[in-house]
């Protein structure tokens, strides 16, 4: 598992690389909390993610909730294996996915 | 554990201090005797020059100079081959020499010149040995040393005493000056210190020396004592001065050192009662208070870490026993009393990836007709799941018991749990009503896995539809319901992503296809022979030690309407 991050303040970029999980999600969390206070446009690029479990999602939600405060959070490059546990997590028509 | 102490400090501080003073009494004794004879023979040397020219003064130079001519007219008609020196002492040769020379000691001027040398012999100056005049003959080949006139009271040379003169000696007499005093220890005189001193006759023309010989035995003598009194009292001051000191380093060094030493050993040792640093401490302002003050708070410090640690270990067991009971009172809130009935049979089992879940089944007959199905889990795992778990769980139950369709309880239930979910924690539901005269199942699947269905004699069928989002996660969202036919004997499979996400050592993921094989090998099986064996098979799928995430599966068999 590999985090890629390009802040310039108001504008993020993630690219979450390999497999998100229980093992590691805690600290992608703590990681991904420090930084976006003050970032109103959170783009999540998952063009090279290829697995993430339950709490995984549930770091996606938790930044959904933060950003809908303070600006916006798009999801794009989600690849169809990831796509199926979006799918299947009902997570679809929760994110922003383009 | 004491490891054995080869060399003891008192030891070690006993040889060092004996050593030292050895060598500094050594030392000094050496300096001090040296210091000491030198002085000796520096005073008597002087005193034996200023006796000479004292002596050379009261001599008559012109009598000394008539015995001197004479005795060098009776040298000069010896053969010089036949001269007899003063080494054949007592020869018959040495006194037929003597013989010739007799004559001379009946000259007036001899006993002018013997009376006065006998004046300053017997003046009563005690160390003086002989006062004698002597004149060095230089008609011969070489240098001969002439004894002139000799006032020594015994064993006086007379005249006809012939020496070889040393050139040392001769030297000074040829440029008529004072000979540097010079010391012999001959055995048979003993310590002498011989000066002499020039005199000259009533014209002024030199005439010979008068040679003066101090016995410096008594005072060698004296030396030795001196020197030997000396060492004893210098032994004795320095082993008083050893003893002071070494009682002293032992009192304030080497005893509090080796009760330190004492304590410490046995700290590390394995006795039951050991010495405590607190009972020697050693209240002094110097380094070793400062250690001992400095050992007396460590092991105080220890002491209390050792407390800390053994609270900490209780409260640790005291939580793991806690944890042990949340496991039993987690496992005792899912139902065990699994329907084996005419019209269904269900088996269900809860497998924590930690010592509580964040997954949950429930089931439970809302109505005779009505079977409810709950498979839940919580995004997390360990206590903040379960508790999350508990509620959900309560909530569901309460829900649906009050009636409605699995959309409606579950939009209810949502906007409940939404409400008190500061933790960003968010719970996937799958909720189903099994309806047992007709085999319909109303669900909704709220973010959960798909079901499987197992089709008795045909397929095993993955039921994909759009699923709903999870509960917990946002506030009023709208949830679908869905609705399942089941025939006879059909074997409705539910489970947690715990299964498919299930990872082998090599990183593969047990996966959808793996359940469906499982599912497919025996349908005869009953529920729980089917629960268990994918039970077994997801837990060998696994490596051992800390399991992955929890793992939750029910299967429900419909049996078909009652008779």
């Amino acid at each position: 598992m590999k985090i890629e991050k390009a802040n310039d303040g108001t504008v993020m970029t993630v690219e979450l690389i390999g497999e998100v999980d229980a093992s590691n999600a805690s600290k992608i969390e703590a990681d991904l909390l420090n930084e976006i206070v003050g970032v109103k446009d959170l783009t999540f690029d998952l063009a090279e993610l290829e697995y993430i479990s339950s709490t995984g999602l549930r770091i996606l939600l938790l930044m959904q909730k933060m950003m809908k405060a303070q600006g916006s959070m798009t999801i794009k490059n989600v690849r169809k294996d990831v796509m199926d546990i979006f799918r299947v997590a009902g997570f679809v028509r929760l994110l922003n996915i383009v | 554990m004491r490891s054995k102490i080869k060399f003891p400090l008192k030891l070690k501080s006993v040889l060092i201090i004996i050593v030292l003073s050895a060598v500094l009494c050594t030392v000094s004794i050496f300096m001090s005797a040296l210091r000491f004879s030198r002085m000796n023979e520096e005073n008597f040397k002087n005193q034996a020059s200023d006796l000479a020219l004292t002596a050379s003064f009261t001599v008559d130079g012109d009598a000394m100079k008539a015995v001197r001519d004479k005795i060098f007219e009776v040298f000069a008609a010896i053969p010089e081959d036949e001269i007899v020196l003063s080494d054949d002492w007592g020869s018959d040769a040495f006194n037929a020499q003597l013989d010739r020379f007799a004559s001379i000691m009946d000259m007036p001027e001899f006993k002018e010149v013997h009376e006065q040398l006998s004046k300053t012999q017997t003046a009563g100056i005690s160390t003086l040995s002989s006062i004698y005049s002597v004149d060095y003959y230089f008609g011969a080949s070489k240098p001969y040393a002439m004894y002139l006139v000799d006032a020594a009271e015994e064993d006086a040379c007379p005249p006809g005493v012939i020496d070889s003169a040393e050139e040392a000696d001769w030297e000074h007499a040829e440029k008529h000056e004072s000979m540097e005093p010079y010391i012999t220890n001959y055995e048979t005189y003993g310590w002498l210190v011989t000066a002499t001193a020039p005199v000259y006759n009533s014209s002024g023309e030199y005439v010979g020396v008068v040679g003066v010989d101090l016995d410096m035995t008594e005072i060698k003598a004296n030396e030795t004592a001196f020197i030997f009194e000396l060492a004893i009292m210098l032994f004795a001051v320095t082993a008083v001065i050893c003893i002071i000191t070494l009682v002293i380093i032992d009192f304030t060094v080497i005893r509090p050192i080796n009760k330190l030493s004492d304590v410490a050993s046995d700290y590390i040792g394995d006795n039951e009662d050991k010495k405590k640093f607190a009972d020697v401490d050693i209240k002094r302002a110097d380094e070793i208070g400062n250690l001992s003050g400095a050992m007396v708070k460590m092991e105080h410090d220890i002491e209390k870490y050792i407390e800390d640690i053994t609270s900490m270990v209780s409260e640790k067991e005291r939580l793991s026993a806690e944890l042990g009971v949340a496991t039993r009172i987690q496992a005792d809130m899912l139902p065990k009393d699994f329907p084996i009935r005419d019209d269904v049979e269900l088996y269900a089992a809860m497998t924590p990836a930690k010592e509580v879940g964040g997954d949950f089944y429930d089931f439970f007959f809302v109505d005779d007709d009505h079977l409810a199905l709950v498979m839940a889990d919580v995004a997390g795992k360990g206590i903040p799941a379960a508790l999350f778990c508990v509620v959900a769980k309560a909530i569901i139950r309460d829900k649906v018991m009050l009636g409605g369709d699995p959309a409606s309880i579950l939009y209810d239930v949502n906007n409940l749990l939404c409400r008190d979910n500061g933790a960003g924690l968010f719970i996937t539901v799958w909720l189903g009503i099994l309806d047992l005269k007709t085999g319909i199942v109303d669900y909704v699947n709220a973010g959960h896995e798909y079901p499987v269905i197992s089709v008795h004699d045909k397929s095993v069928d993955v039921v994909e539809r759009e699923n709903c989002p999870p509960l917990a996660a946002v506030e009023d969202t709208e949830f679908t319901n869905e609705r399942i036919q089941l025939e006879k004997d059909d074997n409705l499979f539910l489970y947690t992503d715990g299964v498919p996400e299930a990872k082998a050592a090599d990183g593969s993921r047990f996966g959808i296809e793996r359940l469906k094989k499982l599912l497919e090998k025996d349908k005869d099986r009953s529920p729980e022979k089917v629960i268990t064996d994918l039970a077994g098979e997801v837990k060998a799928f696994q490596p051992e030690g800390d399991p992955f995430d929890d793992v939750t599966l029910m299967s429900v068999v419909w049996k078909g309407a009652r008779k």
